[in-house]
C-alpha cells in the first residue's frame, strides 16, 4: 500500500511538471493565425486612409440572378468610412464619428444617429469589422481560423449575430497583406462576395465623410 | 366650590381626557385637494394623482465637462442613468422608475407587434397600404427593397424585407411617435438623451405624496444617494412637485426660524410687563386645552382631519384666548365679589362667544373641504375653551392689584375737537375702504402661495433648455369599470383628435386601441385583401421585373395567410414599452370603489388655440372622459372661491348684525360694536389695493379671524363702557395679536406674508378703533 502511495505522488508530481514545463512551451510555439494577423495589422498600420474600388456580387436566393454592384470604398482611420455604389443603381452611405448620412437619387438625403439607428449601428459594426484592419480584436466575439495562409475565417460566437452571419471569408493580398475578397456567408445559403481592387493609400478630402455629393 | 360649578368642572374635565385620547386615533390628511372647493375640480385633482402626475419626479443628468467628445459625453450619461435608475428602484422610494427602454427594444417591439399589425392599422394605414398595393406602388416599393438589399444594410435587414416587402410594420410602428412625450429627445440605445446630446432624463414615480414635506425630504434623500453615484462630469437636476415642497417647506423654517424667537420675545416681554403675575400664563393657556377635544369631533365627523385644518383650526381657537384675558383681568381689577364680575361678563362674553361661533357657522359652509373642517375645529374648539376659561379661571383668584399700564386710560374716549378729528379719521377709512374693496380681485391660483426659491427656478429653466418647452398642456382621461371599456374610450378620443387634425399629444390609443376598435380594424384588413384577389399575381409580376424570385416573398404570403389576433394590454404590458404603457395606464387598487375602482388610460395634449374648447365639449359629451386642464382648474377654482367669498361674508356680515343688533338693540351701540370690524375689513382693502389688488386664499382665511376679534373688541367695549379691565384686556389681545401673526408680516415666503399682513393691518385698525371710535359711536360721553 505504502509503495502504491509513493507511486501516485510521484506519478502526480511528473504530471504537474509536465503541464507546468507544456504551458511555459506555449508563448515560444509557433502560431500561424497569430502570426498572421499580427503582420496583417503591422501592415494596416501604416494605412491610415485610402480609397479602394470594389465589386459586389450579391448571392441570394431571393434574387433570380446574382447581382452586381460597382463602387468605391473610401475609409479615414478612426471613424470615417464612405461606402459609394457607382453603377448600376448610384447611392452613398457615409459614417463619420456616430452621425451617419446616406443617399440616393429616389429620395431626399437622410442623416442619422448610430446611437439612436439600431439596424445602422449594426451595418457601421460590421464594416469596421472587415475593414478596419484590427483583427486580433475579433477573437472576442469571434472563433478566428486561418486557411491557405492568406484567408480568414471568422465565424460569430453570439446567436445573436450567428442568425445574420454564418461566416466571413476574409482573402488577404499575400503581398500587400490587404483584404483582396470578403464573403459574407448568411444562414440558408445567401452570400454577399466583395472583390476590392487597386488601395489608393493617400489623405482623403473632408468633403467625402460630409456629404454625398453625386450619389 | 358649589355643586353646579363643580359638574361643570368634572363635565369639562372628561370632554379634555376624552380629546387626549382620542389624539392617537386621529386621521392627519396631508392631501392639497383640501385646499381647493367644488367636488369637480377636486375630482379632476384626484385623477391626476391617480395617475401620478402629481408625485413625478424628473431627474435630468447633464455632462458640464466641455473638454468630453461625443462619444465620452453620452458613455458618461449612460453610466451615471444607468446607476441612478438601478438606485432608485432599489431604494423602494418608487412605484415606477423609467431610465432606459430595454436593450434591443426595437427588435423586440417588432416581434411583439408582428402577429396583431393588422389590429392596430385604421382607415388612413390602409389607405397608404393601397396606394403600395397599387402596380406603381408595388413597383417603386420593390425597387426600393431591391436597392436596400444590395446595400450593407441588406444582410440585416433581409429577412424583414421578405417578411414585409410593403413595410406594413412601419405603418404600425409610426404610431410609436404618440409615445413618445412632447419633449424634444432621442433614445439612444434605449436611454432618452437630450437633442444636443449633453443631458438624460429619468423619470420615477414617487410611492409617498411629494405635497407632503417629510415625505419630499425621504424622496430628495434617495436622490442625492444616488446622484453621489454619477459620473464626476455628470451633474443632476430634479423639477416637479418635490423641489418646489422643498423650497417652500425650507422658506417657511428660514422665516420662522427668525420671526419665532422675536415674536416669543416680544409677547413674553408684553405678558410681563401688562400682566406680572405666574399664574396669567396658565390661564393664557386653559383655552388650548379644548384643542384635542376639538381635533377629535373634526375627526369623528369628517373621518380625518386636514394639516392644513388643524393648524389654523388652532390658531383660530386663539381667539378664545381673548376671552380668558377678559376674565382674568376683570377678576383682577374689581373690588366686587368673583359672583359679582362674572355675573358682569357674562352678557359680553356670551355675545362675542356668540358673534364669533356665528362667523365659524358661516365658514363651515365653505365648499373647501379644510374651511369646513377648521370651522367645526374652531366652532367646538371656542365654545369649549370659554366654557373652560368661564369655570377654571375664577378658581385660580388672580391677585387684586392694579397694574402699572393702568394710568392713562382716563384720557379714552377723547373728548372735544379730538373727538371729531377721531371721527373723520375712521369715516375717512371707511370711504376708502369702500372704495377700494370693488377693486380687488381674488385669485384662486394656489401658485401664489408658492415660493421656489433661485436653485429651482434654474432648473425649471435648465430642464427646458434640455427638453424644449412643450407648452401649455391639458390630460384627457378616460376611465372605466374595465381596461377594454377605458381603452375604448381613448380611441374614441384619438379618432376625435385625428379629426381635429391634432398632431401634439400623447397616447396609447394608436398602438393599442380598445378590443373593439382592433376588431373594426381586423373586419377592414379582411376586405381590404378581399377588394384584391389578383394582389398574389400582380406581386409576383412586379417582383420579377425588379429582378426578385418571388418564392423568396413567402414568409409574406404565409404572414397574410395568417389568422391575425387583437394587441392586448397584457402583451404590451409585457414587452419593451412596458415602462412608457404603464405610465399611461392605471389599474384600480385591490380595495378602490367607486371612481377610484376604475381603470384610468390617460393621453395628453399639447395646447393649441381653440383646443380647449373643442376638447372640453367631447369630454362632456363622452362618458367617463374628464379633460384636466390648468385652465378650467384656475377658472373653476376661482369662480368657486370668489363665490365662497361673497357669499360667505354676506352671510356672516348678517350673522354678526343680527347677534349684535338683537343684543344691544339701540342703532348707535350696535355701529360702535361693529366699527372695528368695518374698521379692519376697510385697512385690508386699502392695504390690498396699494399692494396689487390682489387677494388669496391666506387673506381669506386671516380675514375671518380678524373679524371674529374684532367684533369681540367692540362688544366689550359696549358693554363694559370705559372699565380700565375691560381696555386692557382689549389691548393686551391686540397686541399679542399683532405680535404673534404681525411678525409673519416680515416673512419672505408668501402664503405667511400675506397671513401677517392680514392681522397686522386688520387687528392694526380695529384696535384703535375699538378703543376710540367705538365709544363715541356708541354714543358714550367723556
Amino acid at each position: 500500500m505504502r509503495f502504491q502511495a509513493e507511486n501516485r505522488a510521484v506519478l502526480v508530481r511528473g504530471l504537474c511538471l509536465g503541464l507546468l514545463l507544456l504551458l511555459a512551451a506555449q508563448p515560444v510555439m509557433a502560431d500561424p493565425l497569430a502570426d498572421f494577423i499580427e503582420a496583417v495589422e503591422e501592415k494596416s498600420e501604416g494605412l491610415t486612409s485610402f480609397s479602394v474600388p470594389f465589386v459586389q456580387e450579391r448571392h441570394l436566393l431571393l434574387f433570380d440572378q446574382v447581382v452586381v454592384f460597382k463602387g468605391e470604398l473610401a475609409i479615414s482611420r478612426p471613424d470615417k468610412l464612405r461606402w459609394a455604389f457607382l453603377e448600376p443603381v448610384p447611392s452613398v452611405l457615409i459614417f463619420n464619428g456616430r452621425m451617419g448620412r446616406r443617399c440616393n437619387d429616389q429620395v431626399a438625403p437622410e442623416t442619422f444617429d448610430l446611437d439612436a439607428d439600431p439596424v445602422m449601428a449594426m451595418v457601421a459594426q460590421q464594416l469596421w469589422t472587415w475593414l478596419d484592419g484590427r483583427y486580433a480584436k475579433l477573437a472576442t466575439r469571434y472563433d478566428l481560423a486561418l486557411k491557405e495562409g492568406t484567408t480568414l475565417l471568422v465565424t460569430p460566437k453570439e446567436k445573436d449575430m450567428a442568425q445574420f452571419i454564418e461566416q466571413v471569408v476574409i482573402t488577404f493580398d499575400p503581398r500587400t497583406l490587404r483584404p483582396a475578397m470578403v464573403e459574407i456567408i448568411e444562414p440558408g445559403g445567401d452570400m454577399t462576395r466583395l472583390r476590392f481592387g487597386d488601395y489608393q493609400p493617400g489623405p482623403l478630402p473632408e468633403h467625402l465623410f460630409e456629404s454625398c455629393g453625386q450619389p | 366650590m358649589r355643586g353646579p360649578r363643580l359638574l361643570a368642572l368634572a363635565a369639562l374635565f372628561c370632554l379634555v381626557v376624552a380629546g387626549f385620547f382620542s389624539l392617537p386615533g386621529i386621521t392627519l390628511d396631508d392631501d392639497a385637494l383640501d385646499l381647493l372647493p367644488g367636488e369637480a375640480v377636486q375630482g379632476d385633482l384626484r385623477l391626476l394623482q391617480r395617475l401620478g402626475l402629481i408625485d413625478r419626479v424628473f431627474l435630468t443628468l447633464t455632462v458640464k465637462e466641455e473638454g468630453l467628445t461625443a462619444a465620452q459625453r453620452l458613455q458618461r450619461l449612460q453610466q451615471s442613468a444607468l446607476v441612478v435608475g438601478e438606485a432608485f428602484a432599489d431604494s423602494g422610494a418608487f412605484t415606477e422608475v423609467i431610465y432606459r427602454l430595454p436593450q434591443g427594444y426595437e427588435f423586440g417591439l417588432y416581434r411583439e407587434l408582428w402577429p396583431h399589425i393588422p389590429a392596430l392599422l385604421n382607415g388612413q394605414d390602409l389607405a397608404a397600404l393601397a396606394q403600395r398595393t397599387s402596380n406603381s406602388g408595388l413597383a417603386a416599393r420593390l425597387a426600393a427593397a431591391f436597392n436596400l438589399l444590395n446595400s450593407p444594410a441588406g444582410i440585416a435587414l433581409k429577412r424583414q424585407v421578405q417578411q414585409d416587402p410593403l413595410g406594413i410594420a412601419g405603418l404600425a410602428l409610426a404610431k410609436l411617435r404618440h409615445l413618445q412625450a412632447e419633449y424634444t429627445m432621442v433614445v439612444q440605445d434605449g436611454f432618452f438623451i437630450s437633442e444636443d446630446g449633453r443631458s438624460c432624463l429619468i423619470m420615477a414615480e414617487s410611492r409617498t405624496s411629494l405635497t407632503d414635506s417629510n415625505s419630499a425630504l425621504q424622496v430628495e434623500k434617495v436622490v442625492q444617494d444616488a446622484l453621489a453615484l454619477v459620473a464626476e462630469e455628470v451633474e443632476g437636476g430634479v423639477i416637479g412637485s418635490l423641489p418646489h415642497t422643498l423650497a417652500n417647506a425650507r422658506a417657511i423654517q428660514r422665516d420662522l426660524r427668525i420671526l419665532l424667537p422675536i415674536a416669543s420675545l416680544l409677547l413674553l416681554l408684553l405678558l410681563l410687563v401688562s400682566l406680572r403675575d405666574g399664574r396669567a400664563f396658565v390661564v393664557l393657556g386653559i383655552p388650548f386645552l379644548a384643542a384635542p377635544f376639538a381635533i377629535g369631533v373634526v375627526d369623528l365627523v369628517f373621518g380625518r382631519i386636514s394639516a392644513l385644518a388643524l393648524g389654523f383650526g388652532i390658531v383660530l381657537l386663539g381667539i378664545a384666548v381673548d376671552f380668558s384675558v377678559h376674565i382674568y383681568l376683570a377678576l383682577r381689577r374689581r373690588q366686587q365679589s368673583t359672583a359679582q364680575v362674572m355675573a358682569g361678563l357674562r352678557r359680553p362674553l356670551l355675545l362675542a362667544t356668540l358673534t364669533t361661533s356665528g362667523v365659524f357657522v358661516v365658514l363651515f359652509f365653505s365648499q373647501v373641504a379644510s374651511h369646513q373642517q377648521m370651522a367645526l375645529l374652531a366652532l367646538v374648539g371656542v365654545v369649549l375653551a370659554v366654557s373652560m376659561s368661564w369655570v377654571i379661571i375664577p378658581l385660580v383668584r388672580p391677585p387684586r392689584h392694579p397694574s402699572p399700564l393702568d394710568r392713562g386710560w382716563s384720557l379714552m374716549p377723547p373728548a372735544g375737537k379730538k373727538r371729531a378729528l377721531v371721527l373723520l379719521g375712521w369715516l375717512l377709512l371707511m370711504g376708502l375702504g369702500g372704495l377700494s374693496w370693488p377693486a380687488l380681485h381674488y385669485n384662486g391660483d394656489l401658485r401664489v402661495l408658492d415660493a421656489p426659491d433661485e436653485e429651482v427656478l434654474a432648473q425649471e429653466e435648465e430642464f427646458h433648455r434640455s427638453w424644449g418647452r412643450p407648452g401649455d398642456q391639458a390630460f384627457v382621461v378616460a376611465s372605466a369599470p374595465s381596461l377594454a371599456a377605458a381603452l375604448e374610450k381613448n380611441s374614441a378620443l384619438y379618432a376625435f383628435l385625428q379629426e381635429q387634425q391634432v398632431s401634439r399629444f400623447q397616447s396609447l390609443a394608436p398602438l393599442l386601441p380598445g378590443p373593439v376598435t382592433q376588431q373594426a380594424h381586423l373586419e377592414a384588413w379582411q376586405q381590404f385583401w378581399e377588394q384584391r384577389p389578383d394582389f398574389h399575381r400582380r406581386f409576383a409580376e412586379a417582383a420579377r421585373k425588379q429582378g426578385f424570385n418571388p418564392q423568396g416573398f413567402q414568409p409574406f404570403f404565409e404572414w397574410l395567410d395568417h389568422p391575425f389576433s387583437p394587441l392586448t394590454a397584457d402583451d404590451l404590458l409585457a414587452g419593451p414599452l412596458a415602462p412608457l404603457a404603464r405610465n399611461m395606464i392605471r389599474a384600480p387598487g385591490p380595495q378602490a370603489k367607486g371612481a377610484d375602482g376604475e381603470f384610468l388610460v390617460v393621453t395628453t395634449v399639447t395646447m393649441e388655440e381653440g383646443l380647449y374648447d373643442l376638447l372640453l365639449a367631447f369630454s362632456e359629451q363622452q362618458e367617463g372622459v374628464y379633460l384636466l386642464a390648468n385652465h378650467k382648474w384656475r377658472q373653476q377654482v376661482e369662480q368657486l372661491l370668489r363665490r365662497d367669498i361673497l357669499t360667505l361674508s354676506l352671510a356672516a356680515g348678517l350673522i354678526i348684525l343680527l347677534i349684535v343688533s338683537l343684543a344691544l338693540r339701540r342703532v348707535r351701540p350696535v355701529v360702535g360694536a361693529l366699527a372695528p370690524v368695518g374698521s379692519a375689513l376697510a385697512s385690508m382693502a386699502i392695504y390690498s389695493l396699494v399692494s396689487g389688488g390682489e387677494l388669496n386664499m391666506m387673506h381669506l382665511l386671516m380675514g375671518i379671524m380678524v373679524i371674529g376679534l374684532s367684533v369681540d373688541y367692540g362688544i366689550f367695549m359696549v358693554c363694559r363702557g370705559r372699565e380700565i379691565a375691560s381696555m386692557q384686556a382689549i389691548s393686551i389681545c391686540a397686541c399679542s395679536s399683532l405680535i404673534g401673526f404681525g411678525v409673519l408680516a416680515f416673512a419672505a415666503h408668501p402664503a405667511l406674508h400675506a397671513l401677517g399682513i392680514t392681522v397686522l393691518v386688520g387687528i392694526g385698525a380695529a384696535w384703535p378703533t375699538a378703543l376710540l371710535v367705538t365709544p363715541i359711536l356708541a354714543g358714550e360721553k367723556s
